[in-house]
C-alpha cells in the first residue's frame, strides 16, 4: 500500500510542479521562463512537430477516456 | 522572415527547402520521440496504440512529401474567427456531454473520440506549414528556460513507464506501481467528471488547431511570389 501511495505521490508532485512552473511563468519574479502554450507555439513552428502534438492529443484523449 | 531574418528572394527561399534533404525530418524531435513511444507500445502489445503511431510516423513522413505546394488557408482562418471562443466552448461542451451519456466502451464512445482528431488532422493538412512557404513569421525563441517544461514531461513519462515495467504482464495493471491511466480510469467512470475532461481535452485540441491555423502574425515580404 505504501508503494502504491508512493507512486500516485510522484504524479502528484509532476501535476502540481506543472502548475507551479505555469505559475511562475505567469506571475512568478523569473520572466525568463515561458509559459507552457509559448513553449508549445514556439514548439509548433516545425511542420512535423505540428502533427506530433495534434496527433499525442488526439490519441491521449482516446487512450484516457475510452475505456479500451 | 524565417528564424528572425527576411525572405529577399522568396523564389530562392523555396527552391532552398525544395532541394533540402528529405530525410532531414528525422534530425527534428517529432519521429524520434514517436519512435522511442511505438518501442512501448509494442511492448505494451497494445495494436490500436501501435497502429496510431505507426500511422503518425508515416504521416509525418508522407505531409513531407505533400508540402511542396501549400494550399492557402485563409477560409479557414475566417471561418474559426467567425466562430469564435464562446461558440467553440459551448459546442464542446455539449459534444462532451452527449458523449459521456453513453459507455465509455462502446463504439459511440471510440467513433465520439475519433472525430474530433479526425477533424483536426484534416483541418491541420490542409493548412500551409512552413513559415517560409506562408510568409509567416516564425515565433521568437522563448529562452533557455524553456527546457523545464520537457524536463517535467520526460519524467512522466519515465515515472509512468517504471510503474509499467513493474506490472505483472503487458496488460495487467499493478496495484502498488499503478500507471497514470489506471489511476484515473476509475475517476472517468463517472460520467460528470467524464464530460468535464472531455470538454478540457477539446478545448485544447481547439487551442491547438488555432494556434497552428491561424499561426504567427504574416511577416512582409520583400519580393512579389
Amino acid at each position: 500500500v505504501i508503494s502504491r501511495v508512493l507512486t500516485i505521490s510522484v504524479y502528484v508532485v509532476i501535476g502540481v510542479a506543472l502548475v507551479g512552473l505555469e505559475w511562475a511563468a505567469r506571475v512568478g519574479t523569473t520572466r525568463q521562463l515561458p509559459t507552457l502554450a509559448a513553449t508549445l507555439q514556439w514548439a509548433m513552428r516545425r511542420r512535423s512537430s505540428q502533427l506530433g502534438l495534434l496527433l499525442a492529443w488526439w490519441w491521449l484523449g482516446w487512450h484516457v477516456i475510452t475505456a479500451s | 522572415m524565417v528564424g528572425g531574418h527576411p525572405v529577399d528572394d522568396y523564389e530562392t527561399a523555396v527552391e532552398q527547402i525544395e532541394t533540402e534533404s528529405y530525410w532531414r525530418v528525422l534530425r527534428e524531435p517529432a519521429i524520434p520521440i514517436i519512435l522511442t513511444a511505438l518501442v512501448v507500445h509494442i511492448a505494451r502489445r497494445n495494436g490500436a496504440d501501435i497502429a496510431i503511431f505507426v500511422f503518425a510516423a508515416a504521416a509525418i513522413l508522407v505531409d513531407r512529401r505533400w508540402q511542396r505546394d501549400p494550399t492557402p488557408s485563409e477560409t479557414l482562418r475566417a471561418a474559426l474567427d467567425t466562430l469564435g471562443a464562446r461558440v467553440l466552448l459551448l459546442a464542446s461542451c455539449v459534444y462532451a456531454v452527449v458523449l459521456a451519456l453513453f459507455p465509455r466502451d462502446g463504439w459511440v464512445s471510440v467513433v465520439g473520440l475519433s472525430i474530433p482528431g479526425l477533424v483536426a488532422l484534416t483541418l491541420l493538412l490542409r493548412k500551409p506549414d512552413s513559415p517560409l512557404l506562408t510568409g509567416l513569421e516564425a515565433p521568437a525563441s522563448p529562452g533557455a528556460a524553456w527546457r523545464w517544461w520537457p524536463v517535467l514531461g520526460v519524467t512522466m513519462c519515465l515515472w509512468e513507464l517504471a510503474s509499467f515495467l513493474q506490472q505483472p504482464d503487458s496488460q495487467t495493471d499493478s496495484f502498488t506501481h499503478p500507471t497514470l491511466s489506471s489511476v484515473v480510469d476509475p475517476l472517468l467512470a463517472e460520467p460528470v467528471l467524464r464530460s468535464v475532461v472531455v470538454v478540457c481535452w477539446l478545448l485544447v485540441g481547439v487551442w491547438l488547431v488555432c494556434g497552428i491555423v491561424s499561426g504567427p502574425r504574416r511577416a512582409q515580404r520583400s519580393t512579389s511570389q
